[in-house]
């Protein structure tokens, strides 16, 4: 018997990747002083966003996403709705590529992230420099961007561990 | 049964689809309209933000610690190998340091007591409080810091916030227990300052770059690398004189500071509220004769710093400088600033000059006056405009929210 026959076990499993999502984005905010690079922020919400909307998007439904969004913005202090935007898009990219990344090795995700990240990171800059009313330096952007798809592969490992147990029962 | 259930999945799967396709619609939607509702100032979206913040932050306090032991014990790993040099090189400079320690007590004396003879109107004392650093955000939007303290520990919008080398930003949302900290390199901070050997003035203007730049300078500015950048005052929200960094670059492109504080590397920040004004604690009760200032802090000679002048006539055998201020019949005198750099204190940029051999000759002059611009490259540190609070005492930083002073 799996943790996840049980209805409460279910629900568990079933929050989990929501609550491991939220619990990164705090960590990713907390100060850490390891070297350079302070400026930069992972975009951790981003790559959970993708993975399970690739995955197993009922686990991660658009409305949580959304919640997630508002709660990056919140403790980066940007402008609300900046990252909501770039989650939607990405969400939405990834259930309309499901279908043919699904089946695929981890590195094909990995493949579509790193074209989707930046697609979205893009559109969400400049809605920032809309909102903030000037040219944000995009090399910020970059940096981020370049950080977050290189990180793509750790946090969907965890994310591979994470819900193996749901994905067996398939 | 087959059949059934093969038209569920065929009826099921479009209908998930179109829900799915609705709901992101709808998000994306929200999203724009947060976008758009965003872009006033001080709305209902920083409420949010604020109440959220305030929701959120005991979980971040938690998280930030261990985060921080992680972060002291890779610093340990970092500095284990260079620590005997580094050793030698902070012995050194504290001996440099208590020798402007003494001299700093000496022109404090020396202030105290012609302001009483002047009937001088103190300037507000600001107060000090010290709050843990639970969330940094960088990115691309913004630069700012989350601490852990809010109304209701006494911060308010504008409030200054410095590290133990300079100013970093200040407050710019408040929450109950959360306050945030705007930071200078942000795209939206504006900080009137000046620049101490070309005397001009222009505005730090952040653009979520590591260095800021310098804006409104004059068409044929005099600024160069290495000049030092302080707060001008002007506006009213910075006092003048506080500490802000150097300037790296200066030239067609426009002139670049380098800020004195990393903001990133902070666990504790310290945020003065100079609205904040006791009852003038400042002067004196009596009045003391002005060329022998009365404290004792004054004489405070380290055996380790014979070349200072000052009051050398006066016979006080040398004991330890934290005793006799202890011991000072001077109030001011026991607000002595600790040798760290004090960030309030723009007479603390005098502190980079010299080294015991240089300070000697400043001994040879009667004048204790003449000791202070001791610094043999940078002339005239002291000509800055006044130190807002020449003896704000640092609060000990690893105590979380400590109220510098009683009134």
């Amino acid at each position: 018997v799996t943790p996840a026959s049980t209805p409460i076990g279910l629900a568990i499993s079933n929050a989990a990747p929501s609550a491991l999502t939220i619990l990164l984005l705090f960590a990713s905010v907390v100060p850490l002083r390891l070297g350079a690079g302070g400026g930069i922020t992972l975009f951790v919400a981003l790559i959970a966003t993708y993975y399970w909307s690739l995955y197993r998007p009922d686990v991660m439904p658009t409305w949580v996403v959304f919640v997630i969004g508002v709660l990056n913005d919140t403790l980066l202090g940007q402008p609300l709705g900046i990252a909501t935007l770039a989650l939607v898009i990405v969400r939405a990219s990834a259930l309309s590529q499901a279908k043919y990344l699904k089946v695929q090795p981890l590195l094909a995700g990995w493949i579509g992230f790193a074209v989707i990240a930046p697609v979205a990171m893009t559109a969400s800059w400049l809605a920032g420099c809309i909102v903030l009313a000037s040219f944000l330096p995009y090399r910020g952007v970059l940096g981020e961007c370049f950080l977050t798809v290189a990180f793509y592969p750790v946090l969907a490992f965890v994310f591979a561990r994470l819900g193996r147990g749901d994905l067996s029962e398939d | 049964v087959r059949r059934r259930d093969g038209s569920d999945i065929r009826i099921a799967a479009p209908t998930r689809t179109w829900a799915q396709r609705f709901a992101l619609a709808i998000a994306a939607g929200l999203s724009l309209t947060l976008i758009v509702i965003g872009r006033g100032e001080g709305g209902l979206t920083e409420r949010v933000r604020v109440h959220v913040m305030d929701g959120v932050s005991p979980i971040l306090a938690i998280i930030s610690q261990p985060a921080a032991a992680i972060s002291n014990f890779t610093d340990d790993l970092r500095e284990l190998s260079s620590i005997r040099e580094e050793n030698t090189r902070l012995r050194d400079e504290n001996n440099r340091l208590r020798q402007w320690e003494t001299v700093a007590l000496r022109l404090e004396t020396e202030n105290t007591n012609l302001r009483s003879l002047l009937d001088y109107v103190p300037e507000g004392r600001p107060r000090f409080a010290t709050a843990r650093v639970i969330a940094r955000s960088g990115g691309s939007f913004v630069r700012s810091l989350l601490v852990s303290a809010g109304a209701d520990h006494g911060m308010a919008k504008g409030q200054v916030a410095f590290s133990g080398e300079g100013v970093i930003g200040r407050i710019v949302e408040v929450g109950a227990r959360t306050s945030r900290v705007l930071l200078l390199s942000d795209l939206n901070s504006r900080v009137p300052v000046l620049m101490v050997d070309a005397r001009e003035r222009g505005v730090l203007a952040g653009d979520n770059s590591a260095e800021p730049r310098i804006l409104y300078l004059p068409l044929r500015s005099k600024v160069l690398a290495g000049d030092r950048v302080v707060t001008s005052g002007e506006g009213g929200v910075f006092p003048a004189g506080l500490l802000v960094g150097t300037v790296v670059a200066a030239g067609e492109s426009g002139v670049r500071v380098q800020t004195f504080a990393d903001p990133y590397r902070l666990d504790f920040i310290r945020l003065a509220d100079y609205s904040y004004q006791p009852a003038g604690p400042e002067t004196p009760a009596k009045p003391a004769p002005i060329k022998r200032p009365p404290a004792a802090g004054a004489e405070a000679h380290p055996p380790a710093a014979p070349a200072v002048p000052a009051q050398a006539a006066q016979p006080t055998p040398p004991r330890p400088a934290q005793t006799q201020r202890r011991e000072s019949p001077n109030p001011a005198a026991v607000r002595t600033p600790a040798p760290v750099a004090g960030p309030g204190m723009s007479e603390e940029l005098s502190l980079t000059g010299p080294s015991p051999g240089q300070a000697a000759p400043a001994a040879a002059q009667p004048s204790p006056r003449a000791a202070q611009p001791a610094s043999p490259r940078r002339e005239a540190p002291s000509a800055l405009a006044p130190p807002p609070q020449p003896v704000a005492v640092p609060a000990p930083l690893p105590a979380p929210l400590l109220p510098e002073s009683a009134p």
